[in-house]
């Protein structure tokens, strides 16, 4: 039961680093759809004026980093979450 | 689902957060709740926000040449229950805020009822109503996942087509346009959410099963 706590934790964060790095290479450029919104708006409602502007500016790669770092923190905390259901169950489980 | 920061007109935003505000008060009780009563709640709500903010962090290619984000909502909904989505995906949303500016802090309350309130009610709905026809659990939390994804995108274009309504065909004219930058994106992103919903859910075995949720209606 401790080896597939492991198994299963490792194989969740194994394969969400793959798939954050495919998003980060595939998506590069394109985009996305709430910018697109945006445009809409602009291009409907050409006299409306944003009130306010956000906190910071990224560039391309800073934003890059950043959805990774965020990736990064939700898998961990996928596979760690998972690796301790798992050790949970294995502790209730009878001998 | 982001709506960017400044593009709510102040009156819209101001609304849309006093009316987030309950279910953000409601959902820190919950939460409380839930983890003084079961030992491994804390564990299922980590599971259940991380996938939240694995989710949002990736931009998923489309076909149309665009990209954009699933919401990973419906597995924490069916998780923890829909009613602890709302801080979870606060916490989320107030990260890509400050961070990432993905949103906004004055588009705050408008982007949480749409990704913490709406698509996780959604997905719950969805959730126990395939279970009672009967529907394998692997399927059922895909399914709902996929319909929480598209309720928070149907959500946000009706939060812009409220705000900005076009001079003809109003509001439902508005919706629609806002809806179909949404849905060349969203449509197949729905489907590989569901799919990561799914395996994850796998993952999680017997432990996903919540006390708070029916096992087999």
């Amino acid at each position: 039961m401790a080896k597939r706590s492991w198994g299963e934790a490792a194989v969740i964060l194994v394969g969400s680093v793959v798939v954050i790095a495919a998003s980060v290479v595939l998506a590069d450029g394109r985009t996305g759809t709430d910018e697109s919104a945006r445009a809409v708006v602009e291009a409907e409602q050409p006299a409306y004026v944003p009130w306010a502007a956000p906190v910071r500016t990224n560039t391309p790669k800073q934003e890059r980093a950043l959805f990774v770092l965020q990736g990064g923190l939700g898998a961990a905390g996928l596979a760690m979450a998972v690796w301790a259901l798992h050790r949970m169950r294995s502790r209730r489980a009878p001998d | 689902m982001h709506i960017m920061e400044g593009y709510l007109p102040m009156t819209h935003a101001v609304a849309w957060s006093v009316a987030a505000a309950p279910f953000v008060v409601h959902s820190a009780r919950q939460l409380q709740r839930a983890m003084d009563a079961d030992p491994s709640a804390k564990m299922r709500l980590a599971a259940g926000g991380a996938f939240t903010l694995l989710l949002t962090s990736l931009k998923i290619p489309s076909v149309a040449g665009s990209s954009s984000h699933p919401t990973g909502t419906g597995l924490g909904a069916v998780l923890t229950g829909p009613a602890s989505m709302p801080v979870l995906a606060g916490f989320v949303l107030s990260f890509q805020a400050i961070l990432l500016a993905h949103g906004g802090l004055t588009t705050l309350g408008a982007n949480l009822v749409s990704l913490g309130i709406v698509g996780p009610w959604a997905a719950w709905g969805t959730w126990r109503a395939a279970r009672r026809a009967g529907i394998p659990a692997g399927l059922a939390i895909g399914v709902a996942s996929a319909i929480a994804d598209l309720v928070t995108y149907a959500t946000t274009s009706l939060q812009l087509a409220l705000a900005f309504p076009q001079e003809v065909g109003g509001v439902p004219a508005a919706f629609v346009k806002f809806a179909a930058v949404f849905a060349a994106t969203q449509l197949p992103l729905a489907v590989v959410e569901g799919v990561f919903a799914a395996l994850v859910w796998r993952a999680l075995g017997e432990q996903a099963a919540s006390p708070m949720l029916p096992r087999r209606a």
